[in-house]
């Protein structure tokens, strides 16, 4: 199960919306803002839910950047290639 | 508290650690219950260098974090760096070796394929080439020209960088005499005044944005401007777009020229001390004085920048009112836009023009700054000289002196390497379409999905002995006669070279899976083999096999051999062999065991008056660059003849190859997404970022797309002189082409934009232009 932590920064004079809108997330962890920044973690039941949480975070208005810096995927289970296989000439 | 909390909060409190620039470091390391051993190393993706904290458990690495002690990224990632250690873990790795036998594959063992080859270059040593890449590490990219260059007397070398930087590193050459950037990454803590030309920076080199993105939240006025043909990200963040016809860079940044010289506001003073200037169409030109270049300039008025570019007057003289102010601090960007550019050279000059009359050089903040693709095209394609015309440290093959240099350094008989340059990568393809070439062996890239105009290139590598080494397979393993595994990022030692010269290092962390093995040392194999065949390039000046290494004690180091390599850090033994030919042209990088202690170091790195070795911010300037003559402010040491001048270059606007006519009435511009790298042989096997974006497709203006009743979700036939291609279309998506002007990403390889893209390239650095063709659109 996937874990992973973001720096999100967001437009100054819309900080408290954003937390809130953050904290709405389920699960969201979110730490003290600083400096326009909100750094947050979530642990996942799969990486898609990580995904999904991460485009949540993104779509809250006022983000204006959600970089992520942490990524621990000990848990994950790996998927087929999208596609290319080996073919002939 | 449990395990998953304890994580959680371990996270958080690295975020946390992330945004404190104060922190006590320890407080944002993992703690060392986890269980996981961490150790440094760049971010094997784009160009940026950024650094990452990789957590090893149990022989897996299972984390990823972005190094807070990294000053590229201060802890940082984007969503490739961030996913770079799932995506080694896809479940179609290439493990085995196999040879292509009555048209199938068969597994083989590493003896037998490292034999097959061995045996067809003594064959086909002259027509034998390497496509090689900005993703090969310094080593690898060093046992490639030595075995290719110095072995066999072929310079049929060269790399993927071809097609995404060559016209910057031409461009830096014609204007200062030497390759590689003057400024670094701390100038985007300064600059007040960013102009991006072409460059959607905020999706391609997303941590590096952050960095003026950051400064702006704090409360810093930075003001940018965005000069392109797409409204993207990046538009979202700019105070100024500037909408342009493709090609129009040329006459904007001429107009610029031309306005500070009508105005009075070029800095006369800056460019009687460092400029000189130059006429012509080609790489050498021929002088011209002040008065003429004026002359030259007057046409470009702007009147005649609006016809030619589509830029209003209003909008020219906005820009060039910045740069006529001598308070500012401009930073330009570029990076492919102006690059894939059938006079990608040319207009890599006239910025440096722009900068060099407003006396923007040479100060913090103020600088032309080209953006790198690949995290070690400027280390290893670059510096170590990885082009079919270069040698090691800025040399070139045309030169006795440096053939001469080379050869001592490589104990070679004088006359071994070859004076006339090889086949460039587009002309290395069609090399092989007329068997001028019959053998190519590809390392850490996919030709068959990247080259220009596909079908030919395809066609072409079909009838050939293909042998390709990487970790999955490509549409190039596709076409391939012999397949080598290879062992990928912290599978093994690596060194890589960024944009700003920062040289970084990292060990091997992990196995590679299966009988997957580095890339050196399937080449010191090969190398060997052919040795063992007596094949007489393979045998230095004194007899002696041309890879002998010796370790510590002075004893021969049989790296040929995989448990043997396995044991001996090779990379260290070729870097520090590679190391001393970078003296020349002040690339001096640093040593191997100051870079194992660092975070990397920016090059020249000389020892200052303590015996420490001190990295260079910026180049060409006094008081930083150790090469600066005293007293000169600013040194350009191998610019126009070696008189510590800088070129400006009246270079006219000449119109593309091909322009959108009644049958093809549309431009077509391709490129990169944020989800992917390059042709997604790596970034396509993570899942998230294969659901995020998981096919190409075709980006119209809306007003295009209602005029042609075409949707979202419908689809739609591009279609070109060379060959169509059918895409579903996206309207208003994630960004916004200029009215008559689509957009097709090249990541996907179910749909190859390049079976329509043109092969033209730039007379002077010889790399194709992606950006622009004429296609015809049609709705399903």
């Amino acid at each position: 199960m996937p874990v992973s932590s973001y720096v999100i920064k967001a437009a100054s004079n819309q900080m408290d919306a954003v937390l809130e809108a953050l904290k709405s997330i389920d699960g969201l962890e979110c730490g003290e803002i600083e400096d326009s920044c909100i750094p947050a973690a979530y642990f996942a039941e799969s990486e898609s839910e990580s995904k999904r949480v991460g485009d949540l975070i993104q779509a809250v208005p006022g983000v204006i950047q959600a970089s992520l810096v942490y990524h621990n995927f000990e848990d994950v289970t790996f998927q087929e290639p999208s596609s290319t296989a080996l073919s002939e000439k | 508290m449990d395990r998953r909390q304890f994580m959680l909060k371990s996270a958080l409190a690295f975020a946390a650690g992330v945004m404190h620039s104060s922190l006590d470091k320890s407080f944002a390391q993992p703690a060392p219950e986890d269980g996981l051993v961490w150790q440094k190393a760049p971010c094997r993706f784009c160009g940026t260098g950024c650094g990452v904290m990789v957590g090893v458990k149990d022989g897996r690495v299972v984390a990823v974090q972005g190094d807070l002690e990294n000053p590229v990224n201060r802890g940082l990632l984007c969503a490739k760096g961030y996913h770079a250690g799932v995506a080694m873990y896809g479940r179609d790795r290439l493990r085995y070796p196999l040879i292509r036998k009555n048209g199938k594959f068969q597994r083989a063992s590493w003896d037998e394929a490292i034999d097959t080859i061995a045996r067809y270059i003594q064959e086909h040593d002259k027509t034998f080439a390497i496509y090689g890449s900005g993703q090969w590490t310094i080593p690898e990219g060093y046992t490639a020209m030595k075995l290719l260059k110095g072995g066999c007397g072929s310079n049929h070398l060269d790399p993927n960088a071809r097609l995404c930087m060559a016209s910057a590193v031409v461009g830096m050459l014609t204007t200062y005499g030497v390759d590689e950037p003057s400024g670094c990454y701390d100038d985007f803590d300064v600059a007040d005044t960013i102009v991006l030309w072409g460059n959607n920076m905020a999706e391609m080199h997303p941590v590096l944005w952050s960095r003026i993105v950051d400064r702006r939240l704090k409360g810093e006025k930075i003001e940018i401007f965005d000069l392109s043909q797409r409204r993207t990200r990046t538009t979202e963040e700019a105070d100024h777009y500037i909408e342009f016809t493709p090609q129009g860079d040329l006459a904007i940044a001429n107009g610029i020229c031309h306005l500070l010289i009508e105005w009075d506001k070029y800095d006369k003073e800056w460019v009687k001390q460092h400029c000189v200037f130059r006429q012509g169409e080609d790489k050498a030109g021929r002088p011209m004085t002040f008065e003429q270049y004026r002359k030259f300039l007057s046409k470009y008025t702007p009147e005649y920048v609006r016809e030619i570019a589509g830029v209003s007057p209003k909008n020219l003289e906005l820009l060039a009112s910045r740069f006529a102010d001598p308070s500012k601090k401009i930073l330009s960007f570029w990076c492919m836009g102006m690059n894939q550019h059938t006079r990608g050279t040319w207009i890599n000059n006239l910025v440096y023009n722009v900068h060099f009359l407003s006396g923007q050089f040479g100060e913090p903040g103020k600088t032309a700054f080209s953006l790198t693709g690949q995290p070690s095209a400027c280390g290893t394609c670059r510096e170590v000289g990885t082009l079919s015309h270069a040698l090691p440290g800025g040399r070139v093959v045309a030169s006795e002196e440096h053939r001469t240099q080379v050869e001592d350094a490589w104990n070679l008989p004088h006359g071994r390497i070859n004076p006339t340059p090889g086949h460039h990568a587009v002309s290395m393809f069609q090399a092989l379409g007329r068997n001028e070439l019959n053998g190519v062996w590809v390392q850490v890239t996919n030709p068959a999905h990247t080259m220009p105009n596909l079908n030919e290139v395809a066609a072409n590598l079909k009838e050939r002995f293909l042998v390709v080494s990487d970790i999955y397979p490509t549409a190039t393993t596709k076409l391939a006669s012999v397949v080598l595994p290879s062992a990928m990022w912290v599978e093994k030692n690596g060194v890589f070279g960024n944009s700003e010269r920062r040289t970084q290092q990292w060990f091997k962390m992990v196995d590679p899976p299966g009988e997957a093995r580095d890339d050196v040392w399937q080449m010191l194999a090969v190398a060997r083999r052919l040795y063992e065949l007596g094949y007489e390039g393979m045998l230095d000046r004194d007899g002696k096999f041309l890879f002998t290494m010796l370790d510590e004690s002075g004893q021969e180091i049989e790296a040929w051999k995989w448990d043997v390599f396995k044991r001996h850090n090779i990379d260290k033994i070729l870097y520090e062999d590679y190391r001393p030919l970078t003296h020349l042209k002040h690339k001096n990088v640093a040593p191997y065991d100051e870079l194992a202690k660092t975070r990397g170091l920016r090059w020249p790195v000389t020892k200052d008056g303590s015996g420490q070795w001190r990295e260079t911010k910026r180049r060409f300037v006094e008081g930083d660059d150790p090469f600066v003559k005293p007293g000169s402010k600013v040194d350009f040491y191998f610019g126009n003849g070696s008189t510590g001048q800088a070129r400006i270059w009246a270079r006219p606007y000449m119109p593309p190859p091909e322009t959108p006519d009644e049958t093809y009435p549309f431009w077509l511009c391709t490129g990169r997404v944020l989800e992917h790298w390059h042709s997604g042989t790596m970034t396509r096997r993570v899942k998230e970022l294969h659901s995020a974006m998981p096919k190409a497709y075709v980006e119209l203006n809306p007003k295009d797309a209602a005029r042609l009743k075409i949707s979202t979700g419908d689809s739609v036939k591009v279609i070109s002189r060379r060959g169509e291609l059918e895409l579903p279309a996206w309207i208003n998506g994630r960004s916004r082409p200029m009215e008559g002007l689509i957009f097709v990403p090249f990541f996907d390889e179910n749909l190859l934009i390049n079976k329509v893209t043109l092969h033209e390239y730039c007379e002077l650095s010889k790399e194709p232009d992606y950006k622009k063709c004429a296609v015809r659109v049609e709705k399903v």
